[in-house]
């Protein structure tokens, strides 16, 4: 077994590093993945000191995911060893919500596995895994830069926290707001990616964005109108009622078959706030939100034909909310239960860019 | 101008061209939306300009 998967409930973080001591006896760690409910402190430190030869990224959580489990309290690990993970590299990039270059961070990371040039020529079996803490609210326009440095595929979220706990990223052994943390893996046997959204296009009207503030998320017009009376007028429901309508018909850019959401917070200063920003110029579809357990089960069953080691789940919290509202936690997490897995629930996914109430999932050969 | 970025910055690698026609979604460039016999649209042209030179690829 070249992944192995654990949900730990601990005294404190020493407690819980001391159980995946015991769990993970005669197991090599190459990497560790961590997703901690943040009631817990300092769990890098407790990891780090316990696991001295592994690299160790993680972040904290609402609640957590691993195999057929949901929890909240807890610590959900997935340690690889050399039969999935050949070799890793953790970069940590800090105040990302300033103007960022991320090219020499990338070239860094690139270098360290021989070059692009390697890289491109085994595409196939390296990919990024990208953890943001999320306060900085920095996320698209990270995944824009990254995007813009790099070729390779990076998927990950965005740090959630429980009720009065403290979002966080970690690496290195140390704990990170406002900061991304980037990890290229180079796979043994190679990785999938999926995401799935349960959304689908409610209207085939394309709206452009032609008004827009994309660093404070703030949509203005479509169409070089309102864009709640434009909204309104797709859904064909009162201007006043559209808040209702918030939750189940986000909006989406629709490139190909894939479906980018982006979720909608609050009507504000003369616009309406959303999860994730849009520059002008895009063009969207409103969607509607289908059955998460369904379409989940069929984006699992397309992707994932074979036995594979790891699978990563990175699930919105507005999904997990979702299924406990609708008491579909238990058939969604049996969806994974078929894996060795882990997940969390986060506060943005980052596919390409940063997206909302979706579930991005790395599967690990 | 559209396929010459993607062409361009994929260099033959069709999961790499199909990852840069969706980055260009998502900086606001409604990709098949436009083709060779769309009009001229300086707005659409000037962000692909910008979006070549990041990439650094030349148009």
């Amino acid at each position: 077994m070249s992944i192995k998967t654990l949900s730990i409930k601990g005294t404190d973080s020493r407690d819980v590093a001391r159980q995946a001591r015991e769990a993970l006896a005669d197991f090599q760690t190459k990497l560790m993945l961590f997703f901690a409910s943040s009631d817990y402190e300092n769990p890098e430190a407790a990891l780090a000191e316990t696991f001295p030869d592994a690299e160790i990224i993680g972040s904290s959580a609402h609640s957590e995911y691993c195999n057929a489990g949901y929890t909240s309290g807890s610590v959900s690990i997935m340690a690889m060893d050399a039969g999935s993970v050949e070799d890793v590299c953790v970069q940590v990039v800090e105040n990302i919500g300033a103007e960022l270059e991320l090219r020499d961070v990338l070239n860094g990371m690139h270098a360290h596995f021989g070059g692009a040039d390697e890289i491109l020529a085994n595409f196939e079996r390296y990919v990024g895994i990208v953890l943001f803490e999320s306060s900085a609210k920095a996320e698209e326009i990270f995944m824009d830069r990254l995007g813009t440095a790099t070729d390779l595929l990076f998927v990950g979220g965005s740090s959630s926290a429980a009720d009065g706990g403290k979002s966080l990223v970690y690496a290195n052994g140390r704990s990170y707001t406002g900061a991304a943390v980037l990890a290229i893996l180079k796979t043994t046997n190679g990785y999938d990616v999926l995401k799935t959204q349960s959304a689908h296009i409610f209207s085939e009207r394309k709206l452009a964005v032609t008004k827009s503030d994309l660093h404070n998320r703030i949509l203005y017009e479509f169409d070089h109108r309102p864009c709640g009376e434009v909204y309104a007028e797709v859904l064909g429901v009162g201007q006043d009622e559209i808040q209702n309508y918030f939750v189940c018909n986000p909006l989406g850019v629709v490139a190909g078959d894939e479906i980018f959401v982006r979720t909608f917070n609050q009507i504000q200063d003369g616009g309406i706030t959303l999860h994730c920003g849009l520059p002008e110029g895009t063009e969207i579809n409103v969607l509607k939100i289908g059955d998460i357990v369904d379409d989940t089960r069929k984006a699992l069953d397309e992707a994932i034909s074979y036995e594979p080691a790891g699978v990563i789940n990175f699930n919105c919290l507005y999904r997990t909310l979702e299924i406990l509202n609708k008491d579909q936690v238990e058939p969604y997490c049996a969806l994974f239960g078929r894996y060795p897995s882990i997940g969390f629930s986060t506060n943005g996914e980052a596919f390409f860019g940063h997206i909302n109430e979706t579930s991005t999932v790395l599967v690990i050969k | 101008m559209i396929e010459t970025v993607i062409a361009q910055k994929a260099k033959g690698n069709a999961v790499i061209a199909n990852s840069i026609r969706t980055k260009l979604y998502l900086k606001g460039v409604a990709v098949d939306k436009f083709t060779a016999a769309s009009p001229d649209d300086p707005a659409v042209m000037q962000k692909v300009r910008e979006i070549a030179k990041e990439f650094g690829v030349i148009v």
